[in-house]
C-alpha cells in the first residue's frame, strides 16, 4: 500500500489524533512515541492521505504493537475481494497477456544479441502489408491502463499481436536463419570481390594449387593461386583454429634447400592470405612448405637453418608428388 | 491459501500440482507455463475484483493483464513468508484499480455512468467451464465474508466499502457524507475490528 503513497515522513508537520487521546493532537515525530491505532484501519483500507500513510510507515518500523495491529487489519481487508461474485474474463485477455510476455521475452533475447544483428531482429525488413502493423502494435513494458481511446487501440494491437504470435515466431526464426545465411553470403561475396581484385593483375591463365594438410595440422587447408606468369600469386590458408593471430611463412624447396619467399598472418578465425612473388616460375620448385613462424624468447624470428633441421610444425605442403608445375 | 487448480489452459500436470510460491518462482525465471497455471487459477478472482472497483469491463481486463504481467516481472520480490500469493496478487489489483478510478475521478464523468454493482451484474457469471471445486470453495468464502459484513452497522459497512471499493480517503468520505472526520475514522476502525472477529480463522487461512 505504501508504494502508492511514497512520501517521506521526516519533514511531516501534520497533526494526528492518537487513539484514546481525544482532543489532543501530535506531530508525526511525536507519533513515534505513541501508537497509531486510529490510523491503522484507514491504512489497511488505503484511505489515508499520503502524509498519514508515510507517518504510519515510519511508526510501524519501530513499534511491534502497531505493526502487529496493522498486519491483522491487512489480513482482514485482504478477504474483501472474495466478496465479489466471480466473473470470467474474455478468452482473448489471456492470449493478449501471453503475447505481451512473449514480446518482452523476444525483446530481451534480441537485446542479448550483437548490436548489428539485434537491430535487424528488432526491425525485420518484412513487407509492410505483412508485418508492419505487428511492430506498431508492440507494447510499452510497464504501461498501465490509459484513457479509453488509447486503451482500445492497445487492446486491438494486442489482439492482433496475440493472433499473430505463431506467425511472428516463425518469421523471427526463419529470419534469424536468413540473416545468418545472408551474413555468410555477404562474407563470401566480399572474399570473392577481394579475390577478383587480387586476380585482376593476373588476367587469364591463373592456376590453383591446393595445399595438402600436414601431419601436425590435419585440419588445415589452403591453396596457392598463381598468375599466368607463374611468378606472382596469392597464398590462402585456413588453419581451422581459433588460437588467435599467428604468422606462417611460405618456403620453397629447391634441391632440398628451403627458402622463405613470403609470409602470411591468419586472423582470429585462423584465415589469412598474402601476395607472393617468386624468383622463378612456380613449377621450377620441387615443393613448397608452410610452417608456423616461431619466435624465440629474444623476440627474433627463428632462423631458416633451424627450420631445415626440424620439420615439426609443418602446416602443409604441396608435397613432391603433387603436380605443381605446368 | 491455494485454490484448487483448474486445467483450463492445458498446462503440464506437474505444474498444475505445484504450489503458488513455486509457480511464481518459476515464472520469475522465465517459465511462461507457470504463469499460465497461476493465471488459470486466479484470473477470475482478479478480474472480478478489478471489475467491482473500476466498473468497466475492458478496463478491468486491462488491469487483469497488467496484474499478471507485473507478477511475472516482479515475481522475484514475492516472499511466501509475508503472506499468500493471492493476497499479494490482489493487493496489486487493488492498487492498480484504485489508481485508475482516482485518475478517472479527476476527469469529467459521463452522466450515465453505471454503478459497479450494475456492471458486475451485467457480466455473465463464470458458469460452465469453471472448476466446480473452485466454485464451491469461492462460494462458501463469499458467503462467509458476506455474512460477516452484513453483521456490521450500515454506517460502518458503508465507510469500509467507500474506502476499499471506491478508493475514497477518509477525508473524502467525511466530505461526501457530511460527517466529522473523526467519526469516519472510528467507523472504519470499529467496523474492521468486528469484521476481523467475525471472520476469525478464515482470515488467517488466506494470509
Amino acid at each position: 500500500m505504501s508504494d502508492t503513497h511514497g512520501q517521506h515522513p521526516s519533514r511531516d508537520r501534520r497533526s494526528y489524533r492518537i487513539a484514546g487521546s481525544e482532543g489532543r493532537t501530535v506531530t508525526a515525530s511525536q507519533m513515534a512515541m505513541g501508537h497509531v491505532d486510529d490510523l491503522v484501519a484507514g491504512y489497511a483500507l488505503g484511505a489515508l492521505e499520503p502524509q498519514e500513510t508515510a507517518a504510519v510507515d515510519a511508526h510501524v518500523r519501530t513499534c511491534p504493537t502497531c505493526e502487529r495491529a496493522l498486519a491483522d487489519a491487512q489480513r482482514t481487508v485482504g478477504m474483501l475481494p472474495f466478496l465479489v461474485p466471480m466473473r470470467k474474463p474474455a478468452a482473448d485477455t489471456k492470449a493478449t497477456l501471453f503475447a505481451r510476455v512473449a514480446h518482452v521475452e523476444r525483446a530481451a533475447t534480441a537485446a542479448a544479441l550483437p548490436r548489428s544483428l539485434a537491430d535487424q531482429v528488432r526491425t525485420p525488413s518484412l513487407p509492410r502489408s505483412a508485418g508492419t502493423h505487428l511492430v506498431d502494435a508492440a507494447p510499452v513494458a510497464g504501461s498501465s491502463a490509459g484513457d479509453g481511446r488509447s486503451r482500445q487501440g492497445s487492446r486491438t494491437g494486442w489482439l492482433i499481436s496475440a493472433l499473430s504470435v505463431p506467425m511472428l515466431i516463425a518469421l523471427v526464426v526463419t529470419g534469424f536463419w536468413g540473416l545468418q545465411l545472408r551474413e555468410q553470403l555477404s562474407t563470401q561475396d566480399a572474399q570473392l570481390a577481394e579475390l577478383q581484385s587480387e586476380f585482376a593483375n593476373f588476367a587469364s591463365g591463373t592456376t590453383s594449387y591446393p595445399l595438402s594438410p600436414g601431419f601436425d595440422a590435419p585440419q588445415a587447408e589452403g591453396q596457392i593461386v598463381m598468375g599466368a606468369n607463374q611468378r606472382d600469386g596469392l597464398l590462402q590458408i585456413d588453419v581451422n583454429s581459433k588460437d588467435g593471430p599467428q604468422s606462417y611463412e611460405l618456403l620453397v624447396n629447391t634441391d632440398g634447400k628451403l627458402e622463405s619467399v613470403g609470409e602470411v598472418t591468419v586472423n582470429q578465425d585462423g584465415q589469412g592470405q598474402a601476395r607472393i612473388a617468386l624468383d622463378q616460375p612456380f613449377g621450377d620448385y620441387d615443393s613448397v612448405h608452410i610452417r608456423a613462424k616461431t619466435v624465440d624468447p629474444s623476440g627474433d624470428s627463428s632462423q631458416l637453418d633451424t627450420l631445415l633441421r626440424d620439420s615439426e610444425g609443418a602446416l602443409g605442403s604441396t608435397g613432391s608428388g603433387l603436380d605443381i608445375g605446368p | 491459501m491455494a485454490m484448487p487448480a483448474s486445467d483450463e489452459g492445458g498446462s503440464p500436470p506437474d505444474l498444475i500440482e505445484a504450489s503458488d510460491a513455486d509457480l511464481i518462482g518459476l515464472a520469475a525465471q522465465g517459465e511462461a507455463r507457470a504463469l499460465e497455471v497461476l493465471y488459470d487459477r486466479y484470473s477470475g478472482v482478479v478480474f472480478s475484483f478489478a471489475l467491482r472497483i473500476v466498473a468497466d469491463r475492458p478496463l478491468a481486463e486491462e488491469i487483469l493483464q497488467e496484474v499478471f504481467f507485473r507478477a511475472w516481472q516482479q515475481g522475484g520480490n514475492f516472499s511466501a513468508g509475508r503472506g499468500s500469493f493471492i493476497t499479494w496478487l490482489l493487493s496489486i489489483t487493488h492498487n492498480l484499480s484504485i489508481d485508475e478510478i482516482r485518475r478517472r475521478r479527476r476527469r469529467p464523468q459521463k452522466a450515465d455512468s453505471e454503478e459497479p454493482e450494475q456492471i458486475l451484474a451485467a457480466v455473465p457469471d463464470t458458469g460452465a467451464g469453471a472448476d466446480v471445486e473452485d466454485e464451491v470453495w469461492l462460494g462458501a468464502l463469499r458467503e462467509t465474508i458476506g455474512e460477516a459484513l452484513a453483521q456490521l452497522p450500515p454506517a460502518q459497512r458503508e465507510a469500509i466499502e467507500m474506502a476499499y471499493f471506491k478508493g475514497m480517503t477518509q477525508r473524502e468520505i467525511s466530505d461526501s457524507l457530511g460527517e466529522p472526520l473523526g467519526t469516519i475514522k472510528t467507523r472504519m476502525r470499529l467496523g474492521l475490528q468486528k469484521l476481523k472477529d467475525a471472520l476469525g480463522s478464515d482470515g488467517a487461512q488466506l494470509a
